[in-house]
């Protein structure tokens, strides 16, 4: 045990397992670990699909051309404008396609002017400040849609989820931390008796602080055992039920949801040292 | 070895215990503390297992002055020392086994030989066939046994026993004594604080007595040999 190993006898004296509240804690731990653990799994899959869908969009650029500029000047000038760095290929819509794409915009599409619509894939290599340069200089009435306001909004979006979803962890180990210096004080001061005459036989102060460490490690190991499988089951219920996530849920999500919820371990270690340093030194 | 310089010890500002008190227990010797209730036994223990300090003088300890020690050296202090207090202060929760083994507990779980330790002592003590009881359901008599048990099993050198006879019969009470004596010849330095006149006059060794805050040193006249 990393607190050393305890005869059965010391484990007894001093034991907060006779504390009710205690061992809820297990449990305390499974439920808090749960949520920690599917925030975060939750969290990295978003930023993996955001990624994703980032990496697309920014991979994409649209020119629309007034209806006036000629099939041969586009033919001339995407020829051009393929030839910049990071411009991987490039595809001038037809009438037919470019009526389905409005469509969802305008009502009676059939009966606008449809206007030219040339579709480039790029990458990041592309010097933009060049590249929409030369696109005004030859068609100076062009309109480029590279979906930055777009991506813009929903990076906006999902920090804010972000942000949520971390705030509640800081809730979740604020909460953890207090319960356990209230579990730990309440244990040891319903004990002092027992603690006193430890300490008349000789018992140190760091004898009795890592007692009390051990109990709180092994609860609230178990409760994070406990919660990483159930999180585990609710990823792959997740995984059965939203087939489409399954290409994100890569192992670091896996990863991060059995990890994080450690953290919470280390706090209840953490605020159980801090207030049995204090304890022990009050009787 | 345990030494006490005019030592005087207050309880708030009004009720001093302990007026300028002086004596010296030698190393391996044996002695007996009474005086009348009230007097201050208990008090001048707990200042010797440091449970208090002394409002004035000083108390030295294995050749440490008591007032200079942090907090480890005075659980390492400890461990050198058995108590027995006047009220056995058995812990309710543990069987007498785990109460008598709890002093050896302090240094990780128990090997073989102490725990054979530990139950030797608790046959010698007439507890062991009470083993796994609680102390709740224990007589008065041998909660104080389990209590003696407990402290001597960790042979400490320096023994100090609150009142150990008071609730066993003359039998027992020769018993105990004589396995404090054991200790002692083996060079535990004992001293025991008791009113029992029966016990004072069979095991005839010097006394200190306690009155009005002040130690007298009688040495009676029939003193025991040491034979160790
Ligand atoms: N914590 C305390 N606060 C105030 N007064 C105390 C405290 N403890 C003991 N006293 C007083 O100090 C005096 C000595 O007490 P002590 O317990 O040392 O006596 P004793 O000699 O052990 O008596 P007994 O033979 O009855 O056990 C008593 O008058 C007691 O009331
Ligand atoms: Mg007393």
């Amino acid at each position: 045990m990393i607190f050393g190993t305890f005869d059965a006898s010391a484990r007894k004296a001093l034991s907060l397992n006779k504390d009710r509240v205690f061992r809820a804690f297990t449990i305390l731990i499974v439920i808090l670990g749960w949520v920690c653990g599917i925030g975060t799994a939750g969290l990295v899959t978003l930023e993996n699909v955001y990624g994703a869908w980032q990496l697309k969009q920014r991979s994409q650029l649209t020119l629309y051309l007034s209806t006036d500029v000629t099939n041969k000047e586009i033919e001339e000038h995407v020829v051009v404008l393929s030839s910049y760095e990071g411009v991987e290929s490039s595809k001038v819509l037809t009438d037919v396609e470019t009526r389905a794409l409005l469509e969802p915009y305008f009502e009676n599409a059939q009966n606008f002017p449809v206007p030219k619509v040339v579709e480039f894939d790029v990458t990041q290599r592309l010097n933009r400040l060049q590249f929409d340069g030369k696109v005004l200089e030859l068609f100076p009435t062009a309109e480029i849609d590279d979906a930055r306001s777009v991506l813009e909004s929903v990076a906006r979006a999902v920090r804010a989820t972000q942000g949520v979803t971390l705030a509640l962890s800081g809730i979740v180990f604020a909460i953890v931390a207090f319960v356990v210096s209230l579990v730990v004080r309440a244990g040891v001061r319903g004990q002092s008796k027992s603690l006193k005459m430890l300490q008349y036989m000789g018992a140190s102060d760091s004898f009795l602080i890592r007692l009390i460490l051990n109990q709180v490690f092994l609860r609230a190991s178990l409760g994070w055992a406990f919660s990483t499988v159930i999180v585990a089951v609710t990823l792959l219920m997740m995984m059965i039920g939203l087939p489409e996530l399954v290409a994100y849920m890569r192992p670091s999500v896996w990863i991060a949801a059995a990890l994080v919820p450690v953290g919470l371990v280390i706090v209840a270690l953490g605020m159980t040292y801090h207030t049995m340093k204090h304890m022990v030194k009050s009787f | 070895m345990i030494q006490l310089d005019n030592v005087t010890l207050e309880y708030g500002k009004s009720t001093r215990v302990l007026n300028n008190v002086s004596f010296q227990l030698e190393s391996g010797s044996f002695h007996f503390l009474t005086g009348p209730s009230g007097a201050g036994k208990t008090s001048i223990f707990k200042l010797m297992y440091m449970d208090l300090l002394p409002s004035e003088g000083n108390i030295t300890l294995f050749g440490r002055n008591t007032k200079t020690l942090d907090r480890d050296e005075i659980s390492m202090m400890r461990r050198k020392m058995g108590l027995v207090f006047q009220d056995s202060n058995l812990l309710p929760h543990l069987s007498v086994r785990e109460n008598v083994a709890l002093p050896l507990s302090l240094h990780g779980p128990l090997k073989d030989e102490q725990t054979k330790c530990v139950n030797e002592i608790l046959d010698w003590v007439g507890l062991s066939h009470r083993l796994n009881a609680c102390p709740s359901t224990l007589s008065g008599g041998e909660k104080q046994r389990a209590a003696i048990a407990r402290a001597v099993v960790s042979r400490p050198r320096f023994l100090i026993a609150d009142e150990p006879t008071g609730n066993v019969d003359d039998e027992m009470a020769r018993r105990i004594m004589y396995l404090f004596a054991e200790l002692n010849k083996h060079g535990t330095t004992v001293l025991i604080a008791t009113h029992d006149a029966s016990i004072l006059k069979a095991f005839p060794y010097p006394r200190l007595y306690l009155r009005g805050g002040n130690v007298i040193k009688k040495v009676p006249e029939q003193t025991v040999k040491r034979t160790a």
